[in-house]
């Protein structure tokens, strides 16, 4: 540093000798030839270096903070150096991606890692994401995301949903979302620009923050060829079950007995039956009798002789066979899931001036649902050309193709779905006579008997499939000119294509369409972006000033069609084409187009490389809003000040290595969807008919404004042993566009207006330190903490709330003002109002208020009204990493969690509801004595000491567990999870010099996800369901359990 | 240097003004159609509002109106049947035939842009029609205001006033008057149809909307008459238009009519000029409301015992249970032609529903019910059950049929075809107006029995397609309603019990469509059906109305706590009576449901 003299450094040869420098920095040492001598010294830069090379004579060590002031890929591309900047960018490296098991969850890679990120998961492996950054900033969750941003070209997501044969939108087919398109080990590191100030470059499309990935590439390689190959493995289990009862099974409320009928033998088939007084108890619920081995007559199939045998006459007999607990018919529907990711890269820089890299990565998956495989490939070209003194050129082109054999239908709540027919079965069943799903092949008849009538789950994984082939190229050639001394200019065309083709089918049998039904789908979507940047870089050396200048415009132009062609019903059952449908097939039609036009500008100053300001500004033109109001400017300012570069705070002694204040305010517009300003009537299934838009258009809609401010601190202290980050910002959303909730009265039910403005407010720390740092020992440890409120500031005049979404009538996401966005409703619990007063049974008077009022049947009642039931945003998230490394070993450790948050859960309502859960257990023998009070009839109350019988206990679970009752269903969400645990072995270089080919190797095992503190009853507190066509935050229906992934990698370089 | 950039940026401009021209073509969608006749309205209109009526029977009006008893043990918590009806359950008729009356008051717009007298007419038909199923489901609900914002593009209004009943029915019956004199002016202009592919249940046919518009007349003028006669004196004024009229004479105006078969006030004439929508189980938008329902769902409706009492001849028998119940008297049950019915015939309608004779009895707590339904004595020897479900077999083939009688009659779970009002009602309407002494034409017994009797009949042979007028079995069982079935008070059809064997009969053709009988039961207090059954719910009262959608309060933030307070006493309940049920006489016969 500065060319002082070091003190202290350890210097060491191959062999083990040895020494540290004197106080002067000098040092000897005896080396052989050839021999390498490493000088390592705390907070510096370890140097290894030939013996007999003229540089020993002068070893200059960097020091960490010179090796941190890296540079950050900020918007448009442009690269700059992490203390110039006034905003918040955290940078995460490629590393955290090498553990995705299957590609569509690299995301899992920053999760946990970055303050202010929020990941809601679709339910299921491989499940879409919804990434969110610092909350939700408007009232379309739609349209609250991220953008993701691939080698300085915007990537076009499109929504991937289908809905699931036709059961309208409450749940749907997760297809996955865009930003699985993405090779993992193709990234080299993933810069998160969280606020407005940060993303004001990029325009309307970044409002929400943005996800810039910088992918690898051979220009930074030494100067050869390598060649290099991973090879992994991972398997996904359950990673939890709810607690499930084993006690009792299958039955009907009430009855002490059990029976199965198979239910198409219908109620008139009579002397078949061998206790004739007792009609079919199957049922989807679980409130049957004990299973104590009492022999009943159970589930039989005649040809695989279960439940009977052959008698002297050769004809089939049915038997009673002991009611007992046949295992764990849940965990025993799902297998191991099993991921193979294999990759070759090939990369090489062919000389001082060209350089390619070429990788090919394929990965294919079982799922844990019965038969549901997957594959896909990823080829990556890029590279990097000097074309002549002042002409550069790079090239970025990837390809993915995924081919999905069965997309399940997993979760959700509709026949169509895997869970809602799972959630059907009981321990008193045998998984093994379900899987045997046939009833009558030749006739395509399910045996839906066990499920009392819903769908076989293993008849909807095998026969009810959605396939999907997706291909997808994307890529930009960037040409860079360097026009005059401080003056280049870079042109960028950038191409996006995916081509997904589909198919859905719901064989004939199936509940929701017993004639069969076949839908395909082409969905293309194209996006053609081409934008300049102009760039000005001077020096004046009087005031020490540099000046950056960029200019810049870009055209973004997208299309997107998808059409569909739907059978609605089979003339052959189990043929699935579009010819063998009874009636014309249905066709749809749902395309637009889009573009954005774009000029911006930056003027960047910097002040003694310690002080700098940064002004942008930018104009669009978006097609989606009327002439009026279709063009929008919105400036920003940031700065920052580096504080130890002015002042002196012990640099020299490593006491602070980086002191950073920054102050940032931005606006950035966002336009909307497209042909939301002019009302076109709907198709109605019936040629030659129209009907008009239940969503009505809005000719004056004009952009949403975020407004935000952000000030942070940022310290590197002892010699970058311990570093802090900490932000503040304040967001504001004017003139939300919202899709406003309106009486049905109306004839719509939305109306599109510019109304109200949110508020997003919050704090974002995060921590690191290197505890100890010797040549071989290692050790991390980070920690990063997120605090967000939303409040919902005005809803624009004459409106007093929103509905946000809902779920059928029995819970809704509802804004008030002054509330906050993600606030939830439902009906609750009827209980007895404030100052109400019982007699109890020593005849003292006692308050009642707030007891829950029981009915004439002692069983707790739903009110009618609405209430507040919480909020479904966290209070705050948290996560928690340490590494240690010794030698080449590498162990790594990662926990986050969140306190406070909540969801409408269905997997509670259906765990108690139908007597699954072990919550349902007591009362059951004996019966049980509600707590409550009851209404006497004039207005006073007595405490109930009245019992329920066993006969009606699974009424009084019915009425306390109601299905729209908001209360009884709504969940706390807080967690802590073991994100992720990871054991790497380097090989020793010299060990591998012996191969003479390999000059890399590693090898690592790892654990994803497994394990989890919680009081959520059902799967996993972070999944949420998908529905229509995004992630809906804060209800979870029916969610698919998650995994935990365990798996090993090998890496090999030649 | 500087040249070029100066190119550059004028490039720039150049090419983004030029795309902003472009934008205007963009943002209109290529795809979607901007502009559609009138016509074409209507279908999609009339289909949505017959599936949402047939599914609201199905899941509502059967249960409220004792058809049927709920014997589903997996929804225990929530049971209609009880009065035990939260939020949300009956939202269906409000947010579906809402955005039904938007389409009709765009395709009302719309007609009158093309000076379309026909469609104008058409358009005010479905509108009243639709209005009238909203209002007499939750009361007081948006008229003046409803509707008007579809195919708007500058709102600023967000909250959507609430009307009184009375209002309401003044401009529906103002809708149905100008309905029928702009029909009536398009036939005088030559013009007899429109697109039979916009029209599905009547092919386009001007004279059959006219007949229905005026029979839905018929049926408006009798649902305010008993209001209107205690509130008014019979008189109710309209708009400036039509002044004011006296509900009884108009009514004996319609009725002339309906004799005549034309006339001012053309009406139905027989069963072919009903309303019938089309349904098919091989095309997705034509699917039935119960194309998914399993045989299972299907059979968690039980006939209730209101109803084998009223169609079959019974004993009385108390169970092992000490439940009293009523059991089937002869048999075999089924249509047979060897058997003797001339006693007490069994109503030929109940095989069209029904299968197995024995009805569960209303209002049973949950383990009374499981225990009625294991009882020994509700079972056949073979082990299976005797009490009725409604009629979903299958036969040889495979296809959905009433078991015994396959293929004969209707089919309710997979029709083809579903009436949204039916022909026998307009002899209802008038045996009823006759027996009330409100048309002098119809007012002697043997005139409002006549009408009576052809109302059975014509109901008969609706349900079943395989009998004729002049069946034995439709003349034994009219003749049996007339001379042979007991009423209330103890006697056989007579001027004192001729309202309670009307509506009861009436209330019998009314099966399957839609709210018809619970508006009727609220109106008049008939059938007699009990209301006070050891789990029923809500003070003892049948619901008089539909709790409003929980989501309204979040909808219409102004106006619905407005409504609430101004004559819902400020709680969403189900124990206020609407405008034309809240009569002297409606209520004191309620009442004896309660005892």
């Amino acid at each position: 540093m500065n060319g002082d003299a070091l003190p202290g450094v350890a210097v060491f040869t191959n062999s083990g000798v040895g020494t540290i420098t004197d106080e002067k920095g000098a040092y000897s040492v005896v080396a052989k030839k050839g021999e390498e001598i490493q000088f390592s010294c705390l907070g510096y830069e370890t140097v290894t270096i030939q013996a007999g090379s003229p540089s020993l004579k002068r070893v200059v060590l960097k020091d960490d903070a010179q090796i941190l002031e890296t540079a950050v890929v900020t918007a448009l591309g442009i690269k700059r150096d992490e203390k110039a900047l006034g905003y918040s960018a955290q940078k995460v490296e490629s590393e955290k991606f090498a553990n995705s098991g299957t590609t569509g969850n690299w995301l899992n890679g920053i999760s946990g890692q970055v303050a202010g990120l929020n990941i809601d998961r679709g339910s299921g492996p491989g499940g879409s994401m919804r990434v969110t950054i610092r909350g939700e900033s408007s009232a379309d969750l739609e349209n609250n995301t991220a953008l993701f941003v691939v080698d300085g070209v915007p990537m076009y997501n499109t929504s991937t949903a289908s809905d699931a044969g036709g059961e309208g939108s409450s749940f749907a087919i997760d297809y996955g979302n865009g930003a699985a398109d993405i090779d993992p080990d193709n990234i080299e590191n993933v810069t998160v620009l969280k606020g407005a100030a940060a993303t004001a470059l990029y325009g309307s499309q970044a409002a929400n923050g943005a996800i810039i990935i910088t992918t690898k590439s051979a220009s930074g390689q030494d100067n050869k060829f390598t060649v290099s190959f991973k090879t992994s493995f991972a398997a996904d289990v359950l990673l939890s079950s709810p607690d499930l009862q084993y006690e009792y099974g299958q039955g009907v409320a009430g009855r002490d007995y059990y029976y199965y009928l198979n239910s198409a033998e219908g109620e008139d088939v009579s002397g078949l039956n061998p206790r004739p007084d007792l009609s079919s108890t199957v049922s989807m619920e679980s409130w049957g009798p004990k299973m104590d081995g009492t022999e009943y007559y159970q589930y039989y199939n005649e040809a695989k002789g279960i439940g009977g045998h052959v008698d002297e006459f050769g004809s089939f007999v049915r038997d009673a066979t002991p009611f007992i607990n046949r295992g764990d018919w849940f965990k025993s529907y799902f297998k191991t899931g099993l991921t193979f990711t294999n990759g070759i890269v090939l990369s090489g820089r062919l000389n001082q001036d060209n350089s390619i890299r070429v990788s090919y990565t394929n990965n294919k998956v079982e799922g844990i649902v019965p038969n549901s495989p997957s594959m896909t490939h990823f080829i990556s070209v890029r590279s990097s050309n000097k074309l002549g003194k002042w002409l550069s050129l790079e090239t970025s082109l990837n390809y993915k193709g995924a081919r999905n054999d069965n997309i399940p239908t997993s979760s959700g709540y509709g026949s169509t779905s895997i869970m809602y027919s799972l959630w059907c079965y009981a321990p008193n069943i045998d998984m093994s006579w379900a899987a045997d799903y046939w009833k009558d092949q030749a006739t395509f008849k399910q045996d839906a008997s066990l499920t009392g009538g819903k769908n076989n789950a293993y008849f909807v994984a095998n026969q009810c499939i959605n396939n999907q082939k997706r291909d997808r190229v994307y890529g930009n050639v960037s040409m860079k000119a360097d026009i005059a001394k401080g003056l280049d200019l870079t042109v960028r065309g950038g191409i996006d294509l995916t081509s997904d083709f589909r198919t859905q089918r719901q064989a004939t049998s199936t509940q929701a369409k017993p004639n069969g039904w076949y839908r395909e789908q082409d969905i293309d979507s194209k996006q053609f972006s081409g934008d300049f940047l102009l760039k000005y870089t001077t020096h004046f050396a009087k005031p020490d000033i540099d000046l950056t200048a960029n200019f810049g415009g870009s055209i973004i132009s997208r299309s997107y069609s998808n059409h569909s062609q739907t059978a609605s019903a089979l003339q052959i059952p189990g043929v699935y084409s579009l010819i063998n449908t009874s009636h014309d097939p249905l066709t749809g039609n749902n395309s637009y187009q889009r573009q954005t036009n774009s000029l911006y500008g930056m003027i960047s100053l910097s002040w003694k490389n310690a002080v700098f300001l940064d002004v942008t500004g930018r104009n669009d033109w978006s097609s989606t809003l009327s002439a009026n109001n279709r063009s929008f400017f919105y400036p920003s300012v940031s700065g920052s000040v580096v504080l130890n570069d002015l002042f002196e705070f012990g640099r020299a002694n490593g006491l602070i290595n980086l002191m950073k204040i920054r102050a940032s305010w931005a606006q950035v517009g966002n336009d909307t969807a497209p042909y939301r300003i002019q009302n076109y009537y709907q198709g109605t299934g019936f040629p030659g008919t129209v009907a008009i838009p239940t969503s009505l258009s809005n000719q004056n809609l004009k952009p949403e404004i975020v407004s935000s401010w952000e000030v942070g601190l940022e310290l590197k202290m002892f010699r970058n042993r311990f570093s802090f980050d900490f932000a503040f910002y304040d967001s504001v959303t004017k003139d939300l566009i919202s899709q406003m909730p309106v009486s049905y009265a109306n004839g719509v039910n939305y109306v599109f207006v510019n109304a109200g403005s949110i508020r997003n407010r919050g704090i974002e720390a995060s921590i690191g330190g290197t505890i100890i740092k010797t040549r071989d020992i290692q050790w991390k440890v980070n920690a990063n903490f997120t605090r967000n409120r939303n409040t919902v500031v005005s809803l624009g005049e004459g409106i007093d709330s929103w509905i946000v979404a809902q779920y059928s009538t029995h819970a809704y996401m509802t804004a008030y003002e002054g509330g906050s966005l993600t606030a939830m409703y439902g009906k609750g619990y009827v209980r007895a109002p404030q100052g109400s007063v019982a007699i109890d049974a020593d005849g003292k008077m006692v308050d009642v208020s707030g007891m829950l009022v029981l009915d004439s049947e002692n069983r707790p009642q739903t009110t009618t009204d609405l209430q507040y039931l919480g909020d479904c945003a966290p209070d705050w998230k948290g996560g928690f990493n340490t590494s240690f490394k010794w030698k080449g070993l590498t162990f790594y450790i990662g926990f986050d969690g969140q306190v406070g948050g909540h969801v409408f859960s269905y997997t509670n309502w259906v765990l108690n509801y139908r007597g699954k859960g072990t919550a349902t257990l007591a009362g059951r023998e004996g019966g049980l004595i509600p707590v409550g009070v009851r209404e006497t009839g004039d207005g006073n109350y007595v405490i109930n000491t009245q019992e329920i019988s066993p006969a009606n206990i699974a009424t009084y679970y019915h009425n306390k567990y109601d299905q729209t009752n908001g209360e009884a269903n709504f969940v706390s969400t807080q967690f802590l999870k073991l994100r992720e645990v990871r054991l790497e072995y380097a090989f020793p270089k010299k060990l591998l010099a012996k191969t003479k080919f390999i000059s890399q190797a590693s090898i690592s095992v790892y654990g994803n996800n497994l394990w989890c503190l919680t009081s959520f009853p059902g799967f996993d507190p972070e999944a949420v369901t998908m529905r229509g066509s995004a992630v809906i935050p804060g209800f979870e229906i029916l969610q698919m359990p998650t995994t935990a992934q365990f798996g090993a990698t090998l890496n090999l370089v030649f | 240097m500087k040249k070029y950039i100066n190119y550059l940026i004028i490039l720039v401009a150049v090419s983004s003004v030029l795309s902003c021209s472009k934008f205007d073509d963009m943002s209109k969608n290529p795809y979607a159609l901007y502009d559609s006749p009138s016509e074409g309205f209507v279908h999609p209109i009339v289909f949505k509002t017959e599936y949402n009526l047939m599914s609201v029977f199905r899941s509502t009006t059967s249960l409220l109106m004792q058809y049927a008893v709920s014997v589903n043990s997996e929804v225990s918590s929530r049971v209609i049947d009880n009065y035990n009806i939260p939020e949300g359950v009956t939202d269906d008729i409000w947010s579906t035939l809402y955005i039904q009356y938007g389409d009709a008051e765009a395709m009302y717009k719309k007609a009158v842009q093309e000076n379309n007298d026909a469609m104008q007419g058409v358009a005010l038909i479905l509108k009243a029609f639709l209005i009238s199923q909203i209002t007499d489901t939750y009361g007081e609900v948006p008229f003046a205001e409803a509707g008007q914002l579809s195919f708007q593009e500058n709102v600023n209004r967000f909250s959507t006033k609430y009307d009184t009943q009375k209002d309401i029915y003044r401009s529906i019956i103002c809708m149905l008057e100008d309905a029928n004199e702009l029909i009536g002016k398009a036939q005088d202009e030559g013009k007899i149809s429109f697109s039979a592919v916009c029209d599905k249940t009547f092919e386009g046919n001007l004279d059959l909307w006219r007949r229905f518009g005026n029979s839905l007349y018929a049926r408006t003028l009798m649902r305010v008459a008993l209001k209107v006669e205690e509130e008014d004196g019979g008189r109710l004024e309209l708009d400036e238009k039509w002044e004011v009229i006296s509900v009884k004479a108009r009514l004996a105006q319609l009725y002339h009519d309906f004799q005549s078969g034309g006339g001012d006030y053309p009406q139905m004439r027989s069963i072919e000029d009903r309303p019938m929508v089309p349904f098919s189980d091989q095309f997705e938008p034509e699917h039935t409301p119960f194309y998914t329902t399993t045989s299972g769902n299907w059979n968690a409706l039980a006939a209730s015992d209101v109803m084998t009492r009223n169609m079959l001849d019974y004993v009385i028998k108390v169970d092992s249970d000490e439940i009293t119940y009523y059991e089937y008297k002869a048999g075999p049950y089924y249509f047979d032609d060897t058997v003797d019915r001339s006693g007490h015939p069994e109503d030929p309608r109940y095989d069209a529903w029904w299968r197995k004779p024995t009805g569960m009895p209303v209002q049973l707590t949950n383990d009374a019910r499981i225990r009625f339904l294991d009882a020994a004595e509700h079972k056949s020897k073979a082990g299976n059950s005797k009490i009725g479900r409604m009629t979903c077999g299958v036969d040889g083939n495979g296809n959905p049929s009433p078991s015994g009688i396959t293929q004969k009659v209707f089919n309710l779970k997979n029709a083809t075809e579903y009436p949204l009002m039916q022909f026998s009602e307009l002899y209802f309407i008038y045996a009823e107006a006759g027996a009330r002494n409100w048309i002098a034409d119809a007012s002697g017994v043997a005139a409002y029995l006549e009408l009576f009797q052809k109302g059975i009949r014509e109901s008969i042979l609706e349900w079943r397609p395989d009998l004729t007028a002049s069946s034995a079995w439709t003349l034994d069982y009219v003749n049996y309603c007339s001379n042979g079935q007991v009423y209330s008070d103890g006697n056989t059809f007579n001027s004192d019990n001729a309202l309670e064997a009307i509506l009861t009969q009436k209330w019998l053709s009314q099966f399957y469509i839609g709210i018809e009988s619970w508006c009727d039961y609220r109106r008049t207090g008939y059938p007699l059906l009990r209301t006070d059954g050891p789990a029923a719910a809500n003070n003892h009262i049948l619901p008089t109305r539909m709790r409003y959608p929980s989501d309204e309060v979040y909808r219409n933030v102004v106006a619905y706590p407005e409504a609430l307070n101004r004559w819902l006493g400020g709680t969403n309940n189900i124990q206020t009576d609407v405008w034309w049920a809240d009569t002297r006489i409606s209520k004191q016969i309620r009442l004896l449901g309660r005892q």
